[in-house]
């Protein structure tokens, strides 16, 4: 969570050599880290947030089947796991089989359980291939039903599964938020410590084109800048497009909070020490500047990746971000733009939604607690 | 006072230059000109000569190197000459006219709204710490936040035709979507643009709220709280009169962050409600790189954006003497 | 200007400090502050210099110039190595490069006043006391522990809290660790600037007794800034007293508390509490405040706030005159006035 740039440079050689210390030694991270455990609720979403990103790391495994894989199951709302029969039988975990029929009004497929049909539900089965981390491929599966079919979040216009899609979408949505927050991290950093240190007549330049990017309104800035994404452009083309369209937007705030930390520290004591001692610019600014500044600029990061995520996901539900066939969950929200799929297929956006929500209440409860550890002397 | 004001206004100056600048890299971005797209959006039947299209180029002076084209682009914007979007075949200045108005009609009442709504559930909240409401306030402020306008919007739709069988799509609702005018229609029209206004409100107010709450409380902690504690004065007079007032400036001052949000937030709403704003038109504008409109959009958007933000600094200077740089 | 026969490790000529006026848009250039206007002494080996003047008055502006932890804007900060070779020249370090200034950086060292923000918190002590060693090549791995808790246990504090962090630390203690930082490097000058205001008085004896000692052990020269009178007549030497960026008294510590020649001496010395109810004096508190160093008044600078002024004080600037021998004092009415010094309170209450 915190900044461990206190790695000591001197000899580790020499690190048997020191005598045991009386006290237990608590280094200023580790003091960080206790206070951030007080704040339960951010450490659960710490918790949630790592699991989500672990599930997302083997999407497909996780996933019953490939997000492109087309069933005959159109439109069908999720299955829901059922343990005992109709006859109340214990079976273990199963699904029933779809019963299909059409609306003779709206001509739409209406679906029902068929209770004749179960397909009890395995662990590691066996389904189609499917590249890991891209190193190796296998055939296996978290969970699957052998024989059948599970469709737990349903399915979409063109019978895929919507579990299937929403796990890989998450490749894309938090890699997003991610890198593109590590994006501004670099650009702020640079940014924003040109500004603190070297102040003059380039803070003031820099200053003014940050209230200027902050004055425009996101996501019309968004939307224009999308567009000058080139539609022909393969999709990874297209998804690092965006990313810099979505960062040049959000390393404004870090930005600013380093500019303010770098006056700052500037100013202490410890600075001046080194500068006597005859530590170099670079130097200072390594060991002493930015360690220092690192847990805000954290906090400023983790409260700028929700913005970013829900950015991409408007920006691809608008139809100006990504495109089909890239998954993500701003591209499955664009079937939500048709008001029909909004009241008839409510899974096809639910879903997606539930993700964008959950995921972003996770990061906006851990920046919560990092902004109150970040800063581990106060109080 | 003056000193302010011309400071202000200055730098509000340079502010909108570089937003210009922004802007007009915004026309600029997309590969190839917007002749090329202007040509791409003609029947695919007619031939047409490189003469044509030469003239064409000329006409918009796209051979003259950058910096005349922006000092072109931006002296006939000052002008309110805002060019033509090629894909209505109608000046921008035209659908602005027709547009902006009702992007300002939800984009105002909602950040009275915000205000209204979020100062005083922060005072109650920073008072009532750790209370049950404010528990409930701050969950639903998280929540609020978590949720970004546009799936809002798809929820209220889906709540709205599911368990109430309604449409709050578009202006109005089918019945008076063709009816002349009349007290019905603009009761209905109201009732359509107040569902934007919560919908967009719902995130600026939790975000107002928590700031509210975190000043006063830095407040309450103050000896002169205390003083005037001792003095006898009535707890809830005491905190309107002088802990209030002290954290309320800071609060109103971040409407510079708060307008472009509900800006932001308008115009993505509109879209999903399809309500007629700037927003779906700017969406189409760059759907068909229709550039000089959408740059124009992004343009006033900001710049009206960055004029309320003055107009609010200005109110704020004036109503607390302390503020004054 | 120094009169002393031997050669001065530090001398200071004509030192200023002036900081830019910012600059608007809407405001003519203002004038620059001048910090430090024109300062002039010299400092003999093994001495401490003291500094003393109010908050503002350009004292530790001159100490960090000194330290070259500023950048001066004019003047000469003459240097000369003890134990150098005997022709050899002092250096001007006002104005050596960065990389100039390096082989002198080992030389001169600086001890702070505020013990929380001197000590990078997010380094143990080990790191805040060895990188001065590291960068400046004294030692290297292994070697660099041993002398890290030499130094600590020199400056009173434990080998083996060297693993430790900062905020672990007491405020005396932390300025113990400050002062074993600056020892490192073996330096022949220290700057102390203001190295006990931050602290308890109980403990600011066992700092200062710290400081004595050191300075025996080592052959150490301090140039001690402070603004607490009873401090400066506990350690120093010699004293020179500042106000608005300019010495207006200079002395041996005997011969500035035993008989000051400056109003503004006078009325510092005045301010000091005397621990005796029954003590009552004749007030010759300060009135009004220091005065601005982007304006300074006409004339002499304290005229002002000095109640022997004269017309003349409020037109001519006085200069740093030698009085008495080793006594100057930027008066015009030096010679005439009378001033009382402390031992003038305690003796008189001494009398019934």
């Amino acid at each position: 969570m915190t900044a461990e740039a206190t790695t000591s440079e001197i000899g580790d050689e020499g690190a048997v050599a020191v005598p045991a210390a009386v006290g237990k030694v608590v280094s200023p991270a580790r003091l960080t880290w206790w206070k951030f455990r007080r704040h339960r609720l951010a450490v659960a979403s710490l918790v949630f947030l790592i699991a989500a990103y672990l599930v997302t790391l083997f999407a497909s495994f996780v996933s019953p089947s490939s997000p492109s894989t087309r069933s005959r199951y159109l439109y069908a709302p999720p299955q829901s796991v059922h343990l005992f029969d109709k006859d109340g039988t214990f079976r273990g975990p199963f699904v029933y089989g779809y019963r299909m029929s059409r609306d003779p009004k709206t001509m739409r497929l209406v679906y029902a359980d068929d209770p004749s049909r179960i397909f009890p539900l395995a662990l590691f089965v066996r389904g189609e291939t499917h590249e890991v981390l891209g190193l190796f491929e296998t055939d296996l599966h978290l969970f699957g039903a052998p024989g059948g079919y599970v469709f737990l979040a349903g399915t979409d216009a063109f019978g895929r599964d919507m579990l299937s899609r929403l796990l890989h979408g998450a490749q894309i949505s938090l890699s997003v938020g991610m890198i593109s927050v590590l994006l501004s991290l670099v650009l702020g950093l640079l940014i924003g410590g040109v500004s603190g240190l070297f102040g003059g007549r380039i803070d003031t330049v820099i200053q003014r084109i940050i209230e200027a990017i902050i004055a425009i309104p996101t996501i019309p800035l968004w939307l224009g800048l999308a567009a000058a994404v080139p539609r022909d452009w393969p999709p990874v083309y297209q998804y690092f497009a965006i990313l810099l369209v979505l960062s040049l937007v959000s390393w404004t705030s870090t930005a600013r909070v380093a500019r303010g930390r770098f006056l700052a520290l500037r100013e202490q004591d410890f600075v001046t020490a080194a500068r006597v001692y005859g530590a170099g610019w670079f130097r200072i600014i390594a060991r002493h500047l930015v360690p220092n500044l690192m847990s805000y600029v954290i906090v400023t990061l983790t409260l700028a990746i929700p913005g970013i995520i829900i950015g991409e996901t408007a920006l691809s539900f608008l139809g100006v971000g990504l495109k089909p066939p890239t998954v993500s969950w701003g591209v499955l929200l664009q079937e939500a733009q048709k008001i029909q799929t909004i009241t008839f297929y409510p899974w096809l956006w639910i879903g997606p939604a539930a993700c964008v929500v959950s995921i972003v209440l996770a990061f906006n409860f851990l920046g919560d607690g990092a902004r109150d550890a970040a800063d581990p002397f106060s109080r | 006072m003056l000193a302010y004001l011309m400071h202000r206004s200055l730098q509000m100056v340079a502010t909108v230059f570089i937003i210009s600048v922004i802007a007009f890299l915004v026309i600029q971005l997309p590969p190839g000109d917007f002749v090329n797209s202007y040509l791409a959006t003609l029947s695919g039947g007619d031939q047409i000569t490189q003469d044509a299209v030469e003239a064409l180029r000329a006409q918009f002076g796209l051979d003259d190197n950058l910096l005349v084209q922006y000092w072109r682009w931006i002296s006939n914007l000052l002008m309110g000459n805002f060019g033509i979007s090629f894909q209505y075949q109608r000046t921008v200045l035209d659908l602005l006219e027709e547009r902006l108005p009702l992007t300002l009609a939800i984009t105002i009442p909602t950040a009275l709204f915000v205000y209204a709504l979020a100062v005083p559930i922060g005072i109650y909240s920073a008072v009532r710490q750790y209370s049950v409401l404010d528990y409930t306030f701050t969950f639903v402020g998280f929540i609020g936040l978590a949720i970004p306008n546009f799936l809002m919007a798809i929820l209220l739709i889906y709540v709205n035709s599911t368990y109430f069988g309604g449409n709050v799509a578009g202006l109005f609702s089918p019945e008076y979507e063709l009816a002349p005018w009349s007290v019905g229609r603009v009761l209905d029209m109201l009732s359509n643009l107040s569902l934007a206004i919560l919908i967009i409100g719902l995130g600026g107010t939790a975000a107002t709220m928590r700031v509210m709450r975190g000043m006063l409380l830095d407040e309450l902690s103050q000896a002169y709280v205390e003083t005037a504690r001792a003095k006898g004065l009535p707890e809830w007079k005491l905190i309107l009169k002088y802990p209030v007032r002290v954290a309320i400036s800071p609060v109103l001052s971040t409407i510079g962050f708060t307008l472009p949000h509900l800006v932001s937030g308008t115009e993505i709403t509109a879209t999903v409600l399809n309500l007629p704003t700037t927003g779906p038109l700017l969406l189409n504008a760059v759907r068909s790189q229709d550039m000089f409109l959408a740059a124009s959009i992004i343009f006033i958007l900001s710049v009206l954006t960055v004029i309320g933000t003055f107009l609010s600094d200005l109110l704020l200077v004036w109503a607390d003497p302390r503020i004054r740089l | 200007m120094n009169t002393t026969p031997a050669e001065p490790i530090l001398r200071v000529e004509g030192l200023c400090k002036h900081y830019g006026a910012r600059r608007s848009m809407f405001q003519a250039a203002a004038a620059p502050i001048r910090a430090v206007d024109g300062v002039d002494f010299a400092i003999q080996p093994g001495e401490t210099f003291g500094l003393v003047g109010e908050s503002g008055c350009g004292k530790t502006t001159l100490g960090r110039c000194i330290a070259r932890a500023l950048d001066p804007t004019s003047g000469r900060i003459l240097y000369k190595r003890p134990g150098g070779a005997d022709g050899e020249e002092p250096v001007d370090l006002a104005t050596l490069s960065p990389s100039g200034m390096r082989p002198y950086r080992r030389d001169l060292q600086m001890i702070f006043q505020d013990p929380i923000t001197s000590l990078n918190p997010r380094m143990s002590l080990l790191d805040i006391i060895g990188e001065p060693i590291v960068i400046n090549g004294i030692a290297k791995g292994r070697a660099v522990r041993d002398m890290v808790a030499d130094l600590l246990e020199q400056v009173g504090l434990r080998a083996d809290h060297m693993t430790r962090y900062p905020h672990a630390f007491s405020g005396g203690q932390r300025q113990r660790i400050g002062i074993a930082r600056a020892l490192g490097l073996s330096p022949r000058f220290i700057v102390c600037d203001e190295p006990v205001s931050a602290l308890d008085v109980s403990v600011q004896a066992q700092i200062l007794n710290l400081l004595q000692d050191l300075q025996a052990s080592r052959q150490l020269t301090y140039l001690f800034i402070a603004h607490d009178l009873g401090v400066i007549e506990y350690i120093c030497d010699r004293v020179a007293v500042m106000y608005v960026g300019q010495v207006v008294e200079l002395a041996s510590n005997e011969a500035l508390f035993s008989r000051p020649l400056h109003p503004y001496t006078e009325a510092l010395m005045a301010a000091v509490p005397v621990p005796d109810p029954a003590a009552r004096r004749e007030a010759a508190v300060l009135e009004g405040e220091l005065a601005n160093a982007a304006n300074p008044p006409s004339g002499c600078t304290f005229h002002p706030r000095c109640r022997y002024r004269t017309e003349a004080c409020k037109t001519t600037r006085p200069a740093l005159r030698e009085v008495v021998p080793g006594h100057f004092v930027r008066c015009h009415r030096a010679e005439e006035l009378t001033l009382a010094g402390p031992s003038d309170y305690v003796a008189r209450e001494a009398r019934p």
